[in-house]
């Protein structure tokens, strides 16, 4: 059955879309994303040696995957832009994952500058993918502003703690007629299930691949939860009740 | 060397940091004593708790280091959920060692007959360009504090040059104005590094005997100047063995927790350089600190502070280095030379001496082998300093 995500004109045929940091040897990113089958790669532009881009992290990323350049180190709208549009000029394409972080200790985004930057550099014509925190009147701007997708996310980058804004993430789901890619928090494939089951249209995670102890077959883990997740979704699943339901009727005599 | 000329505040002027300055009375003004309770150190590692000056004083108090193993498992599991296998590498630049001011550990205070050096745009030039060939692309730009000689225009004119050779540029050198901070940011500036060395006002006054870091407090609002002008990251530091540890660390955590809470943009790190010897002087170690206690220090600084940086720095020995990266170091520095000029060999006598000499690829190669990824390239200050 046809079940393709289409964000911005681009088929992606993969759900699990994942990141390029923290690994130990970057070499696997190669074989990681062989495992996850992953089409989307976001990159962050500060790794990426201007005087030599070769020289980094791009080198491992293997040629027709979408990229997703980030603007991980950006404090303001200001920087995020400058960086968007520095990445399009070095020919990483026209898709950018809205990161602006004022927030050392947690690293939670900054929802208003995020929105500023949305709003210029969707007007530019960059296919924006903020990052965010849950939050409903503000994604609906962000929608308003022209991004491509909404990325909430499930708990602090890196922390692997699951979706703990579950709440706020299913009612954006709910809410919003754009794709919710939860981005951050997801550290275990049952998270990403989870995620998915509820109706988020794909899943960006980092850490929980580039640290485990072996990466590519988390990876390969990762993309069986998260296709196991959109299943069930598409299935329709039955309501949950707190006391149990007989599979017979109790009042089938009535019938009778 | 002439006495310089006093800072530019205006008399009157209240402190950016006047809260801060407050605190630190305040914690020097305190009893400082603490009644150890195993239990309850053993809970603060066990459930996570973060900073407080009383979680601070029980992980540093002697009796804690029957704890050392239980601390040393959990500082690695915060290094490993908040930096990841990352190290970042880095290397010290010194461009200047003349200096007007007389502080007692340092050989390059004014009074020490050493061998000086300032490089000229040329030596600038040829040095930048010998560290890069090493590979490095992050540096730290280094100078004494001679204000008539190493002017504010020498050095932002350095910084510029630097800039344009490396991907992101951090300075220690003597504290700047808040103006002075924002011009050198314009040029490519992304981090300070400005240590207070030691935070009791009386043993400061000691140290430091003339020269405009005499100023005690004019150095300690200099993190809030820098902050305020758009510097990305920010280290401070104090020099352990000059106070008893136990006090001096509470000042730097009360600094640093201040800092964290009103600037949580910029990037906070820490140093806990212990004193090395220095050329032509037997310095003598007040509060000499072993290693075992210097290891239990980092330890109590990463499970309280799990998203500040900590940076070790070559006054430590391979050994050291070795075994305490693993356990919370999150930047380490690399062929290093802490002379001025000799990555391209006219040296200037050095500032003190290292323990630990690995070239740039002997430390890579090291962090590969443990598991680690150097990263060389964390920043770059034209992302966002770009025309386009």
């Amino acid at each position: 059955m046809h079940d393709i995500l289409t964000i911005a004109g681009v088929d992606i045929h993969s759900r699990l879309l994942t990141g390029s940091g923290k690994y130990r040897d970057e070499s696997i990113i190669k074989n990681v994303l062989e495992a996850g089958e992953c089409d989307v790669v976001t990159v962050a532009l500060r790794r990426v040696d201007l005087d030599n881009p070769e020289s980094s992290v791009m080198q491992f990323i293997p040629k027709g995957k979408q990229l997703m350049p980030n603007t991980s180190g950006a404090r303001t709208a200001d920087e995020a832009i400058r960086i968007a549009r520095l990445s399009k000029a070095m020919g990483y394409g026209d898709w950018i994952k809205i990161e602006v972080i004022r927030d050392q200790a947690y690293l939670l985004p900054d929802n208003l500058e995020t929105l500023k930057a949305t709003e210029i550099l969707a007007a530019e014509g960059f296919k924006v993918f903020p990052y965010m925190l849950p939050d409903l009147s503000v994604a609906r701007r962000m929608q308003d502003a022209g991004a491509v997708a909404i990325m909430p996310l499930g708990a602090p980058i890196g922390s692997n703690r699951g979706l703990q804004t579950r709440e706020l993430i299913r009612i954006l789901i709910e809410q919003i007629d754009l794709p919710i890619i939860v981005d951050a928090g997801i550290g275990r494939p049952s998270h990403a299930c989870e995620a998915m089951e509820m109706g988020a249209a794909a899943i960006l995670l980092n850490t929980a691949i580039a640290s485990a102890i072996d990466p590519v077959l988390m990876a390969s883990a990762f993309k069986d939860a998260i296709r196991a997740g959109r299943n069930a979704y598409r299935a329709g699943m039955a309501a949950e009740s707190a006391k149990a339901r007989a599979s017979s009727p109790l009042t089938g005599f009535l019938e009778d | 060397m002439p006495k310089s000329t006093p800072t530019d505040r205006r008399a009157g002027e209240p402190y950016l940091a006047q809260s801060l300055l407050e605190r630190i009375d305040a914690w020097y003004a305190s009893d400082q004593s603490v009644a150890y309770d195993e239990h309850r150190a053993r809970s603060i590692i066990e459930s996570n708790q973060i900073y407080s000056p009383e979680n601070l004083a029980l992980l540093l108090a002697p009796e804690s280091y029957a704890l050392i193993e239980l601390m040393a498992v959990k500082a690695k599991e915060k290094r490993e959920l908040f930096f990841g296998n990352a190290i970042k590498v880095f290397t010290p630049f010194y461009i200047s060692n003349f200096c007007s001011n007389g502080c007692l550990y340092c050989a390059f205070k004014a009074d020490n007959k050493i061998v000086r050096k300032q490089l000229t745009k040329d030596e600038l030039r040829a040095e930048a360009s010998a560290i890069s060939s090493t590979g490095i692309r992050q540096v730290l730009v280094l100078t004494g504090e001679a204000k008539r000689l190493t002017t504010f225009e020498y050095l932002r004119d350095s910084i510029r040059e630097i800039d344009s050779v490396f991907s992101s540029v951090a300075m220690e050198v003597w504290p700047l104005t808040k103006d002075q901070y924002g011009e050198l940011v314009n040029v490519g500036l992304d981090g300070l590094t400005l240590y207070q060395e030691t935070y009791c006002r009386d043993i400061y006054a000691v140290q430091h005997p003339y020269g405009d870091k005499s100023d005690y407090n004019w150095r300690l609002e200099g993190p809030d100047r820098a902050c305020s002008s758009g510097v990305r990251a920010i280290q401070i530091g104090a020099l352990i063995g000059l106070d008893d540890y136990r006090r001096e660390l509470g000042a730097l955590a009360i600094h640093l927790d201040y800092l964290c809470k009103k600037y949580p943009d910029v990037e906070m790190s820490i140093s806990i350089p212990r004193l090395r010897p220095i050329v032509n002087s037997d310095l003598i170690v007040d509060h000499p600190i072993t290693d075992k206690l210097y290891a239990q220090i980092l330890l109590a600084f990463r499970i309280l502070f799990p998203h500040v940086g900590i940076t070790l720095s070559t006054r430590e020995d391979m050994r050291m280095r070795n075994g305490l990266i693993p356990l919370g170091v999150t930047k380490i520095s690399a062929g290093v030379s802490t002379a001025v000029g000799e990555h391209t060999d006219k040296a200037s006598d050095e500032q003190f001496d290292i323990a630990d000499e690995r070239s740039v690829d002997e430390m890579c190669t090291w962090l590969v082998d443990n598991g680690f990824q150097p990263v060389l390239h964390d920043w770059n200050s034209k992302l966002t300093r770009s025309a386009v």
